[in-house]
């Protein structure tokens, strides 16, 4: 249960971290945001991902729970690679 | 003077990938299979079924010792865990000193709850994955242990250096472009590397930490007069109890493991050894299950055999560094990790198989366009691209091969389990040997095929010949024939998709024999 | 994407190409040497951490591969190998007197 939590914020920050870079937002949105809508999702991003693994190590302790999140923050960024991968060879097509 | 130190690191990023990376790609396929080699060996021995509590499995194989070894110096039995179902014992024959060389199997049994020997089908299971995984095969063990810790250090070099070639490592986090060419290589390689970075700088540190003493002797040669002071040490071991020649029953034991329970907060007993049994001298230890927790090296209960009382440890407790090392052997190995952490474990491994392959396939990639006639490459380049073919699609497709023989063979065959091993030695032998003498590209699309398809045939042969088909499990829900069953089909997925990819780039070849400017650069980086 | 990649890298390309044996001695000093190198100071930590024996000759075998794998890097990455070959000589002579001198005063455990 925890996992999946923990593995969400890593979803949810990586995706944010993601939309934080110029080159990705371009491909996504088609356009530029902001430097201070980009540097406000950086933070959230950084701030999700912190979260996540202050819940795991709150819930498993401190070996498990970091380990738990190493692992899932590999799980929470693949569907984000995957997701930009396909959109960005549909937006070029 | 920056551009310097990325070319450097990149010629070493590029031969000590290459040098090793055909043995660290088999390390890699064994190791991440081996995360489930409990589970592979219950799916080898389809006969087992069901699983018995631990007090009782235990008692059931005393009664088996007693009967077969009443006389021996010492019993060890390992009792089913959270992952396996059977009891495995061994015992170390009183007359050690007649006949030296004592064939493992003839002193160690694999019994049932009831403490009779199971009636399953000879095979090394997961425990030869595992296994291969540090001491490979029909090599001398020493040998295989000192080229898998090269292997590892030139890793360990080819992990730092690409890092600091690709400076653009994390900019580059989310870039996976398909359908380009080398580029779509190199983001291949980038993001499997750089996504699971943790783990595969982890992994390597820790494997090399596994084998520390072998592989770097010298802090202890600098402090201790011989290894065996190191050891005494590091693990200090009560003196052998002197027999006394005066038989003595075995208290009960059950009450010992509770005891051992309740002292390490329900962690279950991982082992039991007993020094002695059957005399009034006997000595029961029970050392905690490695599953309780991240470090390996399990705390030890002793109890004394007759009277049952325990008796106070003489160490207290690990030193900071001792602690260090043994959480790295055991985030190593991942016997701690439940279901959900194992399963990423897992998945990290896969991360670095496709890590180590696409960095395989890119050397080959980055220079074909190169050479000075592409359809006819020097002999290093046809080398380095039939061991690719051989390795990356020809050793995980073998795997298949070990799978289907242990379903295939005679179940009675002398020798079983060591030819299931043969059986998959062969197989790649075979894929290498149809390596050589195809092109590579119609190597790459064959093998895949045959890949594919021998997986696809894992569990339709199941199901013909055990009574746990895909139906069975299906009705029963029995979890792990599922899992392994879909594990199976999905590899074969993944290899048809592979061929299919392999095939669908035959056309390209004329267009990729003018380089393109940007490619060049890449190279460089 | 990398257009400034090149441009950096033109100077090291410019001034000719580095002779063959300079690869051939940063392979001989990062494998056998290095190795050599690393053991020596592996041993030098055991002994001379200040923490207890057993402590100090697991944390030395730890840290070993760590040193072992930046040596190499930075082998490859000096500017000159006979340079570095030099570094590595007087370090290790720098290593090897105390460490046989107190293996030979206190002896071993």
């Amino acid at each position: 249960m925890i996992g999946i939590l923990s593995a969400a914020t890593a979803w949810l920050g990586f995706a944010c971290l993601c939309l934080a870079m110029d080159r990705h937002q371009r491909d996504i949105l088609g356009r530029r945001l902001s430097d201070s809508a980009s540097r406000r999702l950086r933070l959230t991003g950084f701030a999700a991902i912190a979260l996540g693994l202050a819940t795991a190590i709150a819930a498993l302790g401190w070996g498990y729970g970091a380990v738990l999140w190493f692992g899932l923050l590999t799980l929470g960024a693949a569907p984000i690679i995957a997701l930009l991968s396909a959109w960005s060879s549909r937006a070029k097509r | 003077m920056k551009a310097s130190l990325r070319q450097s690191m990149s010629w070493l990023h590029t031969w000590s990938g290459l040098l090793f990376g055909w043995l660290l790609f088999t390390m890699f396929v064994t190791g991440t299979a081996a995360y489930f080699n409990e589970e592979i060996t219950r799916w080898m021995q389809p006969e087992l079924k069901g699983r018995a509590a631990p007090e009782q499995a235990v008692e059931g194989a005393l009664r088996y010792l007693e009967r077969t070894a009443p006389d021996a110096k010492s019993w060890f039995i390992s009792p089913p865990g959270r992952r396996t179902q059977t009891t495995n014992v061994f015992w170390q024959p009183a007359d050690d000193g007649g006949e030296k060389r004592r064939r493992r199997r003839d002193t160690s049994a694999q019994l049932d709850s009831e403490g009779s020997k199971v009636e399953a089908r000879d095979t090394r299971g997961g425990f030869f994955l595992y296994r291969f995984h540090f001491d490979l095969h029909y090599m001398p063990v020493i040998w295989a242990r000192y080229l898998v810790g090269l292997a590892a250090m030139f890793m360990l070099v080819a992990i730092v250096s690409g890092v600091i070639t690709h400076k653009k490592i994390f900019a580059d986090f989310f870039m996976l472009r398909f359908g380009k060419g080398q580029r779509s290589w190199l983001d291949a390689h980038n993001v499997t590397a750089v996504l699971a970075l943790p783990f595969h700088l982890m992994i390597t540190y820790t494997g090399l930490v596994t084998l520390a003493t072998l592989y770097m002797p010298w802090g202890i040669a600098a402090t201790y007069q011989s290894s065996d002071s190191f050891f005494e040490a590091r693990f200090p071991s009560r003196e052998e109890v002197e027999r006394l020649d005066r038989p003595a029953p075995l208290a009960p034991i059950a009450p010992m493991m509770a005891a051992a329970r309740t002292a390490w907060n329900g962690a279950p007993v991982g082992s039991i050894r007993i020094a002695n049994p059957g005399d009034a001298s006997a000595r029961i230890s029970l050392t905690r299950a490695s599953e309780a927790s991240i470090a390996s090296r399990g705390e030890t209960l002793e109890f004394n055999g007759v009277t049952g009382a325990p008796i106070t440890p003489v160490s207290a407790g690990l030193g900071g560094a001792a602690l260090t090392e043994s959480t790295m052997i055991g985030l190593h190995a991942g016997r701690y990790a439940h279901i959900g952490l194992r399963w990423l474990y897992f998945l990290s491994g896969l991360g670095g198989i496709a890590m180590v392959g696409t960095g395989l396939v890119l050397w080959t990639v980055k220079r074909r366009q190169k050479l000075p006639d592409p359809m006819r490459p020097h002999l290093g380049f046809r080398i380095v691209e039939k061991l690719n073919v051989a390795t990356v699609a020809g050793f995980p497709a073998s795997l298949a091969g070990y799978f289907l023989a242990n379903r295939l063979l005679p179940l009675r065959m002398e020798g079983r389990a060591d030819w299931e091993v043969h059986a998959m030695f062969m197989l790649w032998a075979a894929f290498a040997a149809w390596a050589v003498l195809r092109t590579a590209r119609r190597g790459w699309i064959e093998i895949l095929g045959a890949g594919a398809l021998l997986f696809a045939a894992v569990p339709i042969v199941n199901l013909m010949t055990t009574e746990r088909g895909i139906v069975h499990s299906l009705i029963h829900g029995d979890l792990l024939f599922i899992g392994f069953d879909a594990a199976m089909l999905i590899c074969a997925a993944l290899f048809a998709l592979a061929a299919r990819k392999a095939a669908r780039k035959r056309a390209e070849p004329k267009q990729r024999a003018r380089p393109a400017p940007a490619a060049k650069r890449e190279a460089v980086a | 994407m990398q257009t400034h990649a090149p441009r950096k890298a033109a100077p090291a390309a410019r001034s000719a190409e580095p002779p063959r044996w300079h690869v051939a001695l940063r392979l001989l000093l990062a494998i056998p040497l290095g190795y050599g190198w690393t053991a020596l100071a592996t041993a030098s930590l055991a002994r001379f951490l200040p923490l207890p024996a057993l402590e100090a000759t697991i944390a030395a075998t730890l840290a070993s591969f760590g040193i072992y794998a930046a040596l190499i890097v930075w082998i490859f990455h000096a500017q000159h190998p006979g340079r570095a070959a030099l570094l590595m000589a007087l370090s290790a002579a720098a290593m090897a007197g105390p460490l046989w001198i107190s293996i030979l005063l206190e002896g071993r455990l």
